[in-house]
């Protein structure tokens, strides 16, 4: 674990991991669930993983539900594939005529040996009654009695609202360009895209060309790679993100440096 | 005044543990830190990119600078920080890109203020949350769960991380040291078990599946799916 907490006003340049244990003890000790300040802070946490498009759901000791972000909640509210039994339990649906069985019936024994190399976590592929591409469901059991059952849902077919603008701005796309970069993001071909933009092939080809010119690449899975590399699967559906560069040495030609810079500092 | 800050912002409940644990199943950095630029917490990832010092750094003040070449002025030191903090919470929000002084590719940050209209006083100190994709963070860690999920082959899961990073396939033969043909084979094997049909489709779903995680699993054989015929197919 290299989680660093910092434990007062000086600090080490080079962070230690060794003292996180230490740390986390010490402000569990002094915790205070009703302040305001924590309040903010905990729900500003919590909303870090909406923010990436992933699904978080905490289990309580019993298996039911004590937390499900915005995302989890409108996965779960599909009912396809997943959903919240009676009780609060997670329940996987695999469609008409199969009874429903719980999450943890499908999870992989744990042997007490894993745990101490650190395998407290597993991958599941939870297949969609509507065809949709499986979930991936991953599940970390606590580590210890004051952590809770965590469960991400990922879902492959999310949609990325709000990334248009992140493109955009950081590439200077065009609208039609950004689209398009949208549209291979999402995994489709070219002419998928022209259907979808109801352009012909050879303009499709030519804001190809621009993306490519843009963003440095030569090719299209290229730039798919590019494009998460960067911005993975950032939303910005609380509000407007706005984009702007700090200056270094190099890949200036993305960004507008020197106006942006003066803008900001 | 950091001292006083960590007692007001100390870990509530399990649930906050939990969620903060968590932080070191992502692939991106995730820092706290007040709006003065004292870093309260970095996940993994994100100590690994604050020791290397590398474009952003932990100062010995323990605050977040933006290590520049030969833009001083960009530095984001306690002002600069603090004028960005605001800006990200007068905006909702603020994404940036900081280049590497060794030429790297760019971090992105994404600093997310946390809603400030809840705190008790305009006095106390705002924290904010700091994303951070490193463009040129390796997809090969970490991938023993990509590998289980759609049951690949560690052949096939090596091919398909070094495409994840944007190689093309004689890049990928180079890397490995085997033939064009082999790789070839091997993205067939891969369009096959994941049900897909080009090389984008191919990184596009695999970002979108475990872009954002870790995953160092273990899951039993039969758990596996069985992707090509199911993927479109409601019947199973």
């Amino acid at each position: 674990m290299l989680s660093y907490f910092c434990q007062s006003g000086t600090m080490p340049k080079v962070l230690q991991s060794d003292q996180t244990t230490g740390v986390r003890q010490s402000l569990l000790a002094g915790s205070d669930v009703s302040s305001l300040r924590t309040r903010s802070l905990l729900s500003g946490v919590l909303e870090a993983y909406a923010v990436i498009g992933i699904g978080l759901i905490i289990l309580g000791h019993d298996k039911r539900l004590h937390y499900c972000n915005r995302v989890a909640d409108a996965i779960l509210s599909c009912r396809d594939g997943i959903e919240l039994g009676n009780g609060g339990t997670l329940q996987i649906n695999r469609g008409r005529g199969f009874a429903p069985n719980t999450l943890f019936e499908r999870l992989p024994h744990r042997e007490e040996s894993d745990e101490s190399e650190g395998k407290n976590s597993s991958v599941l592929a939870v297949r969609r009654p509507s065809g949709k591409r499986p979930l991936a469901v991953i599940v970390r059991q606590p580590l210890d009695e004051n952590s809770l059952i965590l469960v991400f849902l990922i879902d492959p077919e999310h949609p990325m609202n709000g990334m248009e603008s992140h493109l955009r701005q950081f590439f200077e796309l065009t609208p039609a360009e950004t689209q398009l970069a949208m549209l291979l993001m999402q995994g489709n071909n070219l002419i998928e895209c022209c259907e979808r933009m109801s352009i012909r092939r050879p303009t499709a080809a030519t804001h190809l060309q621009r993306l490519f010119k843009k963003t440095n690449v030569r090719t299209q899975s290229q730039l798919v790679s590019t494009l998460f590399r960067r911005f993975g699967l950032l939303s910005s559906d609380t509000g407007g993100l706005h984009v702007f560069a700090v200056a270094g040495a190099s890949d200036s030609r993305l960004f507008a440096v020197e106006q942006i810079g003066r803008d900001i500092f | 005044m950091s001292t006083a800050l960590i007692s007001k912002v100390a870990i509530p409940t399990p649930l906050l543990n939990t969620v903060i644990d968590a932080f070191d199943m992502l692939r991106i950095g995730v820092l706290l830190a007040t709006n003065t630029g004292e870093l309260l917490f970095s996940n993994e990832t994100a100590t690994h990119i604050l020791n290397s010092a590398d474009g952003l750094a932990v100062d010995e003040k323990g605050r977040l600078t933006v290590v520049a070449t030969d833009e001083p002025r960009f530095e984001i030191g306690a002002g600069g920080f603090r004028r960005l903090a605001s800006m990200a919470r007068k905006r909702n929000g603020l994404i940036l890109s900081v280049a590497r002084p060794s030429g790297k590719g760019t971090f992105t940050l994404t600093l997310r203020p946390f809603s400030s209209e809840n705190l008790a006083s305009e006095s106390e100190i705002g924290t904010c949350m700091v994303l951070v994709h490193d463009s040129e963070h390796p997809v090969l860690d970490g991938t023993e769960g990509i590998r289980e999920f759609y049951g690949l082959t560690q052949a096939e899961a090596r091919v398909a991380c070094l495409i994840m990073e944007g190689r093309t396939a004689e890049d990928c033969a180079s890397f490995l040291g085997v033939r064009r043909s082999t790789v070839k084979m091997h993205l067939q094997n891969l369009y096959g078990k994941t049900g897909v049909q080009r090389q984008a489709e191919l990184v596009a779903l695999m970002f979108k599946s475990f872009g954002n995680v870790f995953c160092r699993p273990c899951v039993p054989t039969k758990m596996r799916p069985q992707f090509p015929a199911c993927s479109r197919d409601a019947a199973c």
